[in-house]
């Protein structure tokens, strides 16, 4: 009984003892693995302590380094260098995840700039379009009165006017060109002669250009029927008169600026030299840089605003023309080279009317009237209006008209030019 | 007669760069009615394309400045100045007619006026 007891007992403390060895054994797991995860968390500690370093640091450094620096660059239109990340390498770092936020300003700040640079446009276009109405009714008026007006002093006086107007449109259609707008009125085709000569309306100094009177001869077309397409007059005579107005405004007031026409490989050049001290380097290189620029923001445009070269470049690009300016070193002045490609060029009927003599050699002698004027008859008219020098129109209205045509002539005015112009007009 | 065809545009090139500026006629003050005719036409006229073009339209016989006006579409002050500069270089004559001696006679004006009414 005894012995059973004890064996009971020794068989109830087995399992104990395993227990309790058991025990041990987990608690010195628990002990050697609470020790290990002690280590690794300090471990961590530290890492996260390092990495929050280094996240504040990163941020302090785009705060006070990165974000001024990027602000300078996106609103200066300076070449502000914009300092990278302090960075150390680590792939899931401080530095990449600053990288994509900065990623995300850059981008929103783009974004907003765009919105803001295309409703900018739009009112300019408008305003724009507003002033451009005004202006051509104005010139347009002025126009009108140079026919209407036949005494030299009010002359005088129109001319300033009208020459004002001049520049005043090339100025508004400069800045339409800019905010990418319409050119403005659509020319039928038109001679190169014309188109420089247009050009040289536009600017201030037009008494100091020369447009030379010699024309290559180029695919069959000579002098006066070397022409320009319709949809590249307009753009043509901007780029010109920018042309001319740069180099009259950047050499001597006394310099003549020669204008030339030049045959060269698939089109025409147009030269312009000017007898100016020449192109500092700094300004040569803007010079370059605007005429390669296929879009001007508006803050580029500067205040106040230098746009000729800026306008010039928009043009080229968008009508196919080539414009170099150069000041070699050999040669005193600048020269521009407007490239005009064949494709733009044409062939524009002469103006017959104005170009052949109006009247024939003989017909003078043998179609004198009774006082001795010549008659003469009008090719391109019809047989009522070949007639119709030596018909006596109805005498009702002969009667009155002469009275006041009578009248007329004896105060000086100016009734029969201002009836009679704009006739025989070729459009 | 139809009315006159009013200009549906400007033209490109401005009445005071076709004078240089002068509005004022360089030589005696001529009448719209004067006429002129092409005296030497040397083809080349370093004065400008538009005095080349009078050279031309008168070279078949006299016109009034009026009539030059009507065809090169300029203001007849503009032409005035024009032919003046012509006549000065002695390129065109001036017709003395019976208007210079004795003023207007009607019968002149008349034809005048019939001329310039075909004009339209």
């Amino acid at each position: 009984m005894t012995k059973q007891h004890s064996m009971n007992s020794s068989l109830r403390s087995g399992p104990a003892l395993v227990i309790r060895s058991a025990g041990m054994a987990g608690l010195t797991a628990l002990a050697v693995a609470g020790a290990v995860t002690v280590v690794r968390q300090r471990n961590r500690i530290t890492e996260l302590t390092k990495q929050l370093g280094e996240h504040e640091a990163e941020l302090e450094h785009l705060r006070t380094k990165r974000l001024p620096a990027l602000a300078e660059s996106m609103n200066g239109g300076t070449h502000t260098q914009v300092p990278g990340p302090l960075g150390g390498g680590n792939e899931h770092g401080a530095a990449e995840s600053v990288e994509s936020l900065v990623d995300g300003i850059e981008e929103v700040v783009r974004l907003t700039r765009e919105h803001v640079e295309q409703a900018s446009r739009r009112t300019l276009t408008g305003v724009l379009d507003t002033v451009r109405g005004l202006a051509a009714e104005q010139h347009m008026a002025v126009s009108e009165m140079q026919h209407r007006h036949d005494d030299a002093n009010v002359l005088a006086d129109l001319y300033t006017i009208d020459h004002a107007g001049s520049q005043l449109s090339r100025r508004l259609r400069g800045f339409a060109v800019l905010f990418g707008a319409w050119i403005g009125q659509q020319r039928s085709a038109t001679p190169v002669q014309e188109i420089l000569r247009g050009a040289q309306s536009q600017i201030r100094d037009y008494q100091r250009i020369t447009v030379s009177a010699h024309y290559p001869e180029i695919a069959g077309s000579s002098v006066e029927e070397l022409g320009v397409i319709t949809r590249v007059v307009e753009p043509l005579v901007l780029v010109i008169a920018e042309l001319l107005d740069n180099a009259a405004r950047y050499s001597p007031p006394y310099a003549q600026v020669a204008v030339g026409v030049q045959p060269a490989h698939n089109g025409v050049a147009i030269t312009i030299d000017d007898a100016g001290v020449g192109m500092p380097i700094e300004e040569q290189r803007r010079a370059e840089r605007l005429l390669s620029n296929e879009h001007v923001a508006l803050d580029e445009i500067g205040d106040p605003p230098r746009v000729g070269f800026a306008v010039v470049g928009l043009l080229a690009a968008r009508y196919g023309l080539r414009v170099s300016v150069d000041a070699p070193p050999s040669y005193g002045g600048v020269r521009a080279v407007v490239f005009v490609p064949n494709e733009s060029l044409t062939h524009v009927e002469r103006e017959q009317q104005a170009e052949e003599p109006a009247a024939a050699a003989g017909e003078v002698r043998q179609g004198t009237t009774s006082s001795g004027l010549p008659k003469r008859s009008r090719r391109d008219r019809d047989t009522t209006a070949k007639q119709a020098p030596a018909a006596v129109p109805e005498s009702s209205d002969s009667a009155t008209g002469l009275a006041a045509w009578q009248q007329a002539t004896e105060a000086n005015s100016t009734t029969a030019a201002g009836e009679n112009e704009g006739e025989d007009s070729h459009a | 007669m139809s009315p006159p065809r009013r200009r549906d545009r400007e033209a490109l090139v401005r009445p005071y760069l076709i004078t240089g500026g002068r509005a004022h006629p360089s030589g005696r003050a001529l009448d719209l009615t004067a006429l002129v005719r092409t005296e030497r036409d040397t083809g080349y006229v370093e004065l400008g394309p538009e005095h080349g073009r009078v050279l031309r339209l008168c070279s078949g016989g006299a016109l009034s400045i009026a009539e030059i006006a009507a065809h090169l579409e300029l203001p007849a002050s503009v032409t005035r100045v024009i032919v003046s500069d012509l006549v000065d270089q002695g390129r065109l004559s001036t017709l003395s007619t019976e208007w210079d001696r004795h003023g207007p006679d009607r019968e002149l004006l008349q034809e005048v006026l019939d001329g310039l009414r075909t004009l339209r």
